[in-house]
């Protein structure tokens, strides 16, 4: 008898035992008897056993059997076989001390009762079906050992979200298999549609099999939509589980398809409000849990809500043009294809932020040195023309100064040829005297050393090679430019005074430089007092000490500076004058600067202008 | 008239020309007074004897040339010579048409300057002397009465007694004795000595 090896085999099959306690211990292992009405291997079955099993075996502590009984009811409908199955149970349990029996639906209601008949003491229980909404539980589900997690179907609700979904819907197909369950839970949603059906034309594809049910969904008029129940078996009597049915269905209908489990979701269609059967297998846990410590059942309420959540497939949604916006609160979205950004936003915004930080800064750099590139070859070819300008500059100023540099060879010159030849005359007088003699070779060579000074002075200025750092004696060297300066200061009517600092500590200066600056500032004083009156003229040469610094300034009563000018006057290439090359302040300034120090204008209180120079003392002079 | 050696003002900014300069001239024998401007020289005291100016033209303060142009409003009787530094041209054109002696560019030959210092102090000593006799002559004049002066330009003109007495309606031999006595007061012995030195005295012979 094939039929009953089936059934054996399937009893016991599943014995698990969770023994978290070492063999030592004593303690009598509590028994656990799971009761399954319909077949191994139900999506909703392995959700809900699953959810159990791992909450004892965390929750308990002693040592634990567990039990489980598939009754195969729906593949084996006849009555018979359900007598048998239930005798086969009793038999094998009936002396067995059941701690807990957990009894997972459908159809707990002819299937319990029969149960608890043959066992000596009725165990408690944890019973786990689908009932009907708002009304009271069936007298079998009451009793005092007996609680539970009751979920009903959320019909109602989705037809709610039908209607919400797809405002102009008029025709509403539903699937459901020919089975007679299927057909008592069929009663449950005609008892619903009863009240929608003035406005929603509902049809029932049930007795037919697949092949014409699919036939029809994929025939479907516009404006409809489809609720699967659930889909044991087809009228020609093939088996399906729901799920797969689903997916069948929902691959060829016209229309978005609805579902009421959440082990139907997601397999092509769009979605319901369907029971959540991982939130019945922890609440049946919790229950189960609780009595296991001890807690009466009839203690625990049963658990009819809460066990519901709205669930859609995204992808569905994308398929029938409906909006994630649209979908009741709380909405669970399967399948959503989060894009790359979406599941990684922070991550990419911040990649995205760094490589495009690091990108401009690339590019800034890039910027930055090819800029760099450009401008230090024009800084370079400026240098080059600076130097030039420099140069010319330089040779200006000398060209300027050629004729009173003759001037001031001429002086020694003719000092030195009439005292020479006053002497040949005293001696060819015979009136020649010994100190007359003295006093004659002594200016001889005075005026000879002079000159000698003004060509070396010439010499220094022609000079070209970098400047040689040495001390010097700043009066010195403003002496030797007055000096210099002499015969231009005479040429042009200029009284030149010096004013010198008696105590005058030394200063690491290239000389030439400095007598370069001093002159080009004594040539702009001239230059500014050339409108003076002839014998209103006079530049001072001052030097004085002030802090760790030795000053020197140059005062002129000149036309002074035009206040808007002062600020940009050792600016290169600026210049007041008709003819100038504005190169003469700036080379001042480069060259004051080189030597550490500053150069400034300012103009006088009563008229005409001061440079002053600031050097750094040598701190040990 | 004592001989006095004539003196040179030397007037130059520069310490070592003013030396040198002194010492040459002194070499020549001249006294020298040196200045460092034109202003120190026209704060000296007038100058009677025979001399002459050396000066630089270009110097801080008064100039070479404004220092001409003053001593040529006071009648300074002294020539100027120019020395330069600057070889001016237009400026030596000029100073010379205001009667520099020469102008002389640095450094120069000491036989430039002599010949130079010569024909100034000649000229200068001219020019005194010019200016000696007219003194003279008019002192002499002086001495005069009011009708010999009137008689004096009338023989200057070369009239006859005759007619200068003809001329003044008096005598003729009236105008001998008025000739005789300006002859002995201005202590001359011919016409030709009289009309000379009335020349010199600016009197104008009677037309």
């Amino acid at each position: 008898m094939p039929l009953l090896r089936r059934a054996v085999a399937a009893v016991g099959f599943c014995f698990i035992l969770v023994c978290a306690a070492s063999a030592a211990e004593t303690t009598q292992p509590r028994n656990v008897l799971i009761l399954l009405t319909s077949e191994y291997g139900l999506p909703a079955y392995d959700v809900i056993i699953d959810e159990i099993r791992t909450s004892l075996k965390d929750g308990i502590s002693g040592p634990l059997s567990l039990y489980a009984e598939y009754l195969d009811m729906t593949r084996f409908p006849a009555d018979r076989h359900e007598q048998e199955m239930i005798d086969i149970f009793n038999r094998k349990y009936g002396g067995m001390k059941i701690d807990l029996l957990i009894a997972i639906g459908p159809s707990l209601v002819s299937v319990l009762p029969r149960i608890n008949d043959q066992l000596q003491v009725p165990p408690p229980t944890v019973a786990i079906d689908l009932v009907k909404p708002g009304v009271a539980l069936p007298t079998v589900l009451r009793k005092s050992n007996v609680t539970g997690v009751f979920p009903y179907m959320g019909i109602q609700e989705t037809i709610g979200v039908i209607r919400t979904l797809h405002p102009g819907i008029e025709h509403l197909f539903v699937v459901t298999s020919a089975t007679s369950r299927s057909q008592a839970l069929l009663s449950q949603v005609r008892s619903v549609f009863r009240r929608h059906e003035h406005t929603l034309a509902v049809r029932y594809l049930d007795r037919m099999p697949m092949e014409a049910l699919l036939r029809a969904v994929g025939e479907l008029p516009d404006h409809s939509a489809v609720l699967v129940t659930s889909y044991q078996r087809d009228s020609a009597g093939n088996a399906f589980y729901t799920r797969e049915a689903t997916k069948m269905v929902a691959g060829r209908s016209r229309a978005p398809v609805y579902v009421l489990f959440d082990t139907n979701a997601g397999v092509g269609g769009l979605g319901g409000y369907v029971i959540s059967f991982k939130k019945v297998g922890i609440e049946a846990a919790h229950i189960a849990l609780r009595i296991l410590q001890g807690e009466k059942p009839e203690t625990i309420p049963p658990v009819r809500d809460g066990l519901h959540q709205y669930r859609f497939d995204w992808r569905q949604l994308q398929r029938w043009g409906i909006s994630e916006d649209r979908l009741p609160e709380g909405s669970l979205l399967l399948h959503r294809e989060v894009t790359f950004l979406e599941k990684h936003f922070w991550l990419v915004m911040g990649i995205m932020t760094f490589i495009t930080l690091q990108a401009g800064l690339i590019a800034y750099l890039v910027i930055l040195n090819r800029r760099q590139k450009t401008m230090s070859a024009r800084v370079r070819e400026a240098e080059g023309r600076y130097r030039e300008l420099l140069r010319i500059e330089r040779s200006a100023r000398l060209g300027e100064m050629a004729g009173s540099l003759a001037h001031e060879l001429n002086q020694p010159l003719t000092a030195i040829l009439s005292s020479a030849q006053a002497g040949l005359r005293f001696l060819k007088s015979d009136r020649m005297e010994p100190d007359l003699l003295r006093e004659i070779l002594t200016h001889i060579v005075d005026d000879d050393k002079r000159a000698a000074s003004v060509v070396s002075g010439m010499r220094n200025m022609l000079k070209r090679e970098t400047p040689d750092f040495e001390r010097l004696d700043v009066n010195g060297t403003v002496a030797e430019a007055a000096v210099i300066f002499h015969g231009e200061s005479v040429a042009r009517g200029i009284r030149l005074e010096t004013d010198l600092d008696r105590v005058m500590p030394s200063i690491m200066a290239s000389k030439n430089q400095l007598l370069q600056v001093f002159l080009n500032l004594l040539l702009n004083a001239a230059q500014a007092m050339a409108s003076n009156r002839g014998d209103d003229r006079r530049a001072v040469l001052t030097t004085r000490v002030i802090g760790p610094n030795v000053v020197v300034s140059v005062r002129d009563n000149g036309t002074g500076i035009a206040p808007d000018r002062i600020d940009h006057l050792f600016e290169p290439f600026y210049t007041t004058k008709a003819k100038g090359m504005g190169m003469g302040l700036a080379v001042c300034r480069s060259i004051v600067e080189d030597h550490g120090g500053r150069i400034r204008a300012e103009n006088n209180p009563d008229r005409g202008a001061v440079f002053t120079i600031e050097l750094p003392a040598v701190s040990d002079g | 008239m004592a001989e006095h050696p004539p003196t040179c003002f030397v007037i130059d900014d520069d310490a070592s020309v003013r030396r040198s300069l002194s010492l040459l001239i002194r070499s020549l024998g001249y006294h020298v007074e040196t200045f460092d401007s034109g202003d120190a020289m026209l704060a000296r005291k007038p100058y009677e004897g025979i001399g002459c100016i050396i000066t630089d033209v270009k110097m801080p303060g008064m100039s070479g040339l404004n220092l001409q142009d003053t001593l040529g409003r006071g009648d300074s009787p002294m020539p100027i010579i120019f020395i330069t530094g600057h070889g001016d041209l237009p400026m030596g054109v000029g100073a010379m048409k205001k009667g520099a002696v020469d102008f002389l560019a640095k450094p120069f030959d000491d036989e430039d300057l002599i010949a130079a210092i010569e024909i100034a102090l000649e000229r200068c000593r001219k020019v005194r002397q010019a200016s000696e006799g007219v003194a003279d002559a008019r002192r002499r004049l002086e001495k005069l009465s009011p009708r010999e002066h009137e008689v004096l330009r009338h023989v200057i003109s070369g009239r006859l007694n005759k007619q200068i007495a003809y001329d003044l309606g008096i005598a003729e031999h009236t105008v001998k004795i008025h000739r005789g006595r300006i002859m002995k007061k201005l202590a001359v012995d011919s016409v030709a000595e009289l009309v000379r030195l009335a020349a010199q005295a600016g009197i104008a012979p009677a037309t």
